[in-house]
């Protein structure tokens, strides 16, 4: 200790602020993607689904062959060079088969989610925005469809309106978004009565300011997680129905058809089930991870 | 509470009338012949006969006002198909065999669900963690008309460990509820390992610690009862995966239940049965989600006490 | 002078974190009497929590690690820091208690009051439910709850705040227990229940003879009860002393700080409270010398540089603060700290 020079027991001159915030500010969009890049898991989903998404577009494009034509003389062929995936009894290639029936359920996922965004978020946002009689009424009508079940109405539908991609869509607009609608209501009530909002308010902050600065940033993140969960639901809806008979009908092809085809003819042609089942378990697995992952990134009260 | 319940019942009975008047005005919507093809070669005096018999002379109000007061007293009407067999009797016949196998999965779903939630919330982030997370995620992403089959084929067909189908002796029980319980399992397992995860970082926990409680004690004493509460919410969306499960499940296991007759019903068009299945299963689903209603009504002002700050 | 109860020394607790490693508590040593009550201030996060709940080992590993070379010795026979999981259990709830901060979320709310004050005594001691319910009565009434023989049949969403601390320190005291840490055990109450519930964890430490460590960052509480205080900063000790040494003849500028930033009604109404400018360092990278200087209105050269160590100013009094080193210019100390602490 007596080594210290007396010099430095001088007053010292003010050279950092003891206001300022040592660690790097991050916004909140590059401190979730920063989270989720470091999720293995989600990352991996994430390519998958671009990777499947790209062959879905691209593999029945730059194919020989088409979804429907039928060669009678290469009927029921195992996987080779020639057909990827192998052909069906009616000597259709699986592979293009695969790659339409994914492309006819990334379409219906893409759908729902549409309209999860635009009926359920509209609806949930208004409810929730303006409150009082007028929430009270939509919440009213939202309690009742919400116990209607979905998959029992799209069966009915389509039973009586005929089966296809039309039904399915109808089916979910009717109904498939109110639980879109009962969350993004939910998460507004609840940052309309925190106080940062209250502060906005009192410090005369007009309503699209609130709604741009503070209810959006907190409704978006729930809403990316939610349509995560909300495709492969509709996707998943698309290949029960397609299983049971109801939904997208040959020759179009599509996962869940494909599937429960390959289900009848699994003891001999075991490919026939089990490429159609890998790509669409894929496909459910990775929005499903990506879906957690986003989750744990977007909540910023696990913001460390 | 009394306020809470009855309005739930009132949303309830609306529900299903929703449900009830929209099967009635899509079967109007259907094209032809209500009495199929075969009674258009009918003579038209003998069509007008078999019209009155059925009320389809009235006007439709009056039509619509008999269906509600028929499905009220439990008549859903009679097959198109097979003239002779009532909804009703199709129900009685075929529902208990659905309502064993849904019962028997959900047992199986219950006891395999929550314990796999419960050691990946304990082993957070150790190996238990990921492989019953990597379990239930599979469980998620392999839907139950995938893995059905598969298990018919192989345990069934292939390595003859049970049988593939039909529904005789308790072994036709086992791949069936097995197939129809993994959907369960893994919304269940998730569900209880978030449920814990969330419980083990209460304050009462710390405090349970102080006291010199070991783990184990804690974990039993403490954490499971707290943590199972929430689970009640998620009965409704169980009760819908159990239900919509058995359509496939019955179907690939050749099981003489509801689901089947659903199911085959829908291949053969058969449009009295089912609207008059559909209305069924609604009721049923109805009631579920009714009942979870209430029990979260029940065990709200508890939750509402322990999350206050 | 006897043996003391409880000897911590250089105790050093890290939190492994996503972002790096959070030195919450960096080279904390005291020591604490039978008898005796030991108050721990300071800000939020500046350690105090930490170092109360790694005295019973409850905070979790991972994330946090205690480091290597940090002792806390217990009852002269108790090396905490080395104890097993199984061994702690023996320790906890037995030999010492603890009392949280917040009564609404501490107690289970699914669960009596009385079976979870018994549950402890059943854990140390073999007596039979019955008679841990009619000691968890007993305790009840010592913590002066009236009707105890029904209050423990209560659950806890059916007592107030003030009735549930009484509870959570009767359930801290249900097996006698020779250091009780009371972490901000008054911070969640309103201010007459504050009060009445210090009254009361005076009254018991008299009674019993229990030695407190007392965790707070309110220097009214510290002045009804504490024998002897010690101030933390950014995860240090930057002064210990006898509560009359630290109210009276403060010497770190930190403490300065917290007893000028105290209000009093006998204050001129015009005269502004005082507060501390600036927030505490970052302890994801602390800083290398004072952790305090960047705030610091007497900062020197050497301060950024060099950490100070403690400068004794008497047996039970000192300071890590550079200006008590012979070569410093000589500070007085602000006049309205000693005035203002003079409660």
């Amino acid at each position: 200790m007596e080594t210290i020079s007396k010099d430095k027991f001088q007053p010292a001159q003010k050279t950092t602020n003891a206001e300022s915030i040592v660690r790097p500010s991050l916004t909140y969009w590059q401190d979730a993607w920063r989270r989720l890049r470091s999720n293995k898991l989600a990352m991996g989903g994430l390519i998958v689904l671009i990777l499947l998404s790209v062959l879905a577009v691209v593999a029945p494009m730059v194919s020989k062959f088409d979804y429907e034509t039928q060669y009678l003389k290469d009927i029921d062929l195992k996987p080779s060079w020639a057909h990827f995936f192998g052909t069906d009894d009616f000597g259709r290639d699986l592979w293009t088969r695969v790659w339409w029936g994914t492309r006819i359920s990334l379409f219906i996922g893409l759908v729902a989610a549409a309209l999860d965004l635009v009926i359920g978020v509209l609806y949930g946002g208004i409810s929730a925005y303006f409150g009082g009689k007028v929430d009270n009424a939509m919440q009213r009508i939202v309690e009742i469809i919400y116990s209607i079940p979905l998959l029992l109405l799209a069966i009915i539908l389509i039973v009586f309106l005929g089966p296809g991609m039309k039904s399915i869509i109808i089916a979910y607009a009717l109904t498939g978004w109110v639980g879109m609608a009962r969350l993004v209501r939910g998460q507004i009530l609840l940052v309309k009565e925190q106080e940062f909002v209250l502060a906005a308010r009192t410090l005369g902050a007009k309503p699209a300011r609130i709604i741009l600065q503070h209810l959006i940033p907190n409704v978006i993140g729930l809403v990316i997680v939610q349509i995560t969960f909300i495709v492969p639901l509709a996707i998943f809806f698309e290949s029960f129905l397609s299983f049971i008979g109801v939904g997208i009908r040959p020759p179009m092809a599509s996962l869940g058809n494909l599937i429960n085809d390959g289900a009848h003819y699994m003891r001999y042609q075991p490919h026939r089930i089990i490429f159609p089942t890998i790509v669409f378990s894929l496909i459910l697995l990775s929005f499903n991870v990506l879906g957690d992952g986003l989750r744990d990134a977007l909540d910023p009260k696990m913001r460390k | 509470m009394l306020k809470y319940v009855l309005r739930r019942f009132i949303y309830m009975i609306i529900t299903l009338w929703v449900i009830i008047t929209a099967t009635f005005f899509l079967m109007k919507l259907l094209p032809g012949n209500p009495f199929g093809e075969m009674a258009a070669k009918l003579p038209p005096e003998n069509l007008a006969i078999l019209k009155a018999q059925y009320g389809l002379d009235k006007p439709e109000w009056q039509q619509y006002l008999k269906y509600l007061g028929n499905v009220a007293q439990g008549d859903l009407g009679v097959s198109y198909q097979f003239p002779t067999r009532t909804v009703i009797e199709v129900i009685k016949q075929s529902f208990p065999a659905s309502l064993e196998l849904g019962i028997e999965s959900l047992v199986v779903a219950i006891i395999i669900g929550l314990l796999l939630g419960i050691i990946a919330a304990l082993k957070h982030n150790k190996w238990q963690d990921y492989s019953s997370m990597f379990i239930a995620l599979v469980g998620i992403s392999v839907p139950s008309f995938v893995v059905a089959p598969l298990l018919s084929l192989y345990v069934g067909n292939k390595w003859g460990i049970l049988p593939p189908g039909l529904w005789e002796g308790p072994e036709h029980r086992i791949l069936p509820a097995l197939a129809l319980s993994l959907g369960t399992i893994a919304i269940l397992a998730r569900m209880m390992r978030a449920s814990m995860l969330e419980v083990s970082s209460l304050d009462y926990i710390k405090t349970a610690k102080s006291k010199g409680l070991a783990t184990s004690k804690i974990v039993t004493g403490h954490m499971l009862r707290n943590a199972i509460l929430p689970i009640v919410t998620i009965l409704g969306p169980i009760a819908v995966n159990v239900i919509t499960g058995t359509l496939v499940v019955e179907t690939v296991f050749v099981i003489p239940g509801l689901g089947y007759q659903f199911v085959s019903s829908i291949t053969t068009l058969d449009y009295t049965m089912i609207t008059g299945l559909t209305v069924f299963y609604a009721a049923i689903l109805i009631v579920v989600m009714f009942l979870t209603d209430i029990a979260y009504g029940l065990i709200d002002p508890r939750i509402r006490m322990s999350g206050r700050r | 002078m006897a043996k003391p109860i409880l000897e911590v020394k250089d105790l050093r607790v890290s939190f492994k974190m996503y972002a790096g490693e959070v030195q919450a508590v960096r080279g904390v040593s005291f020591s604490l009497h039978k008898g005796e009550v030991l108050a721990i201030v300071g800000e939020s996060g500046c350690g105090k929590s930490v170092t109360a709940q790694t005295i019973m080992r409850l905070v979790p590993t991972p994330p946090s690690y205690i480091k290597e070379g940090s002792s806390i010795l217990f009852d002269g026979k108790h090396e905490i820091t080395k104890m097993s999981e199984s061994q702690m259990e023996h320790v906890r709830g037995n030999e010492m208690g603890m009392i949280f901060q917040d009564p609404m979320t501490s107690l289970n709310p699914t669960m009596t009051v009385g079976a979870q004050i018994s549950e402890g005594i059943r854990k140390h001691e073999k007596v039979k439910k019955a008679e841990a319910m009619r000691r968890a009565a007993e305790l009840l009434t010592l913590v002066g709850m009236s009707n105890a023989d029904e209050r423990i049949h209560q659950y806890p969403h059916e007592l107030s705040g003030g009735m549930r601390q009484r509870v959570m320190i009767a359930l801290s005291l249900a097996c006698n227990p020779k250091l009780l840490i009371a972490d901000e055990p008054t911070t969640a109450l309103d201010v007459t229940i504050q009060a009445q519930i210090i009254d009361l964890l005076r009254d018991i430490q008299k009674k019993t003879d229990t030695s407190i460590i007392l965790i707070t960052h309110d220097l009214g509480v510290v002045a009804e009860m504490a024998h002897n205080v010690v101030v933390m900063y950014a995860g240090k000790v930057v002064e210990r002393g006898t509560l009359n040494d630290i109210f009276y003849n403060p010497r770190h500028p930190y403490t300065w700080g917290l007893l000028r930033s105290v209000p009093r009604l006998d204050s001129d109404k015009n005269n502004e409270l005082d507060s501390i400018p600036g927030t505490p360092p970052d302890l994801y990278a602390p800083p290398v010398g004072c952790a305090f200087a960047a705030r610091c209105p007497y900062a020197m050269q050497v301060c950024k540089e060099i950490d100070p160590e403690h400068f004794e100013v008497s047996a039970e009094h000192s300071s890590a603060c550079w200006l008590l080193h012979p070569d410093a210019p000589k500070v007085e100390m602000p006049i309205e700290a000693g005035r203002r602490a003079n409660g």
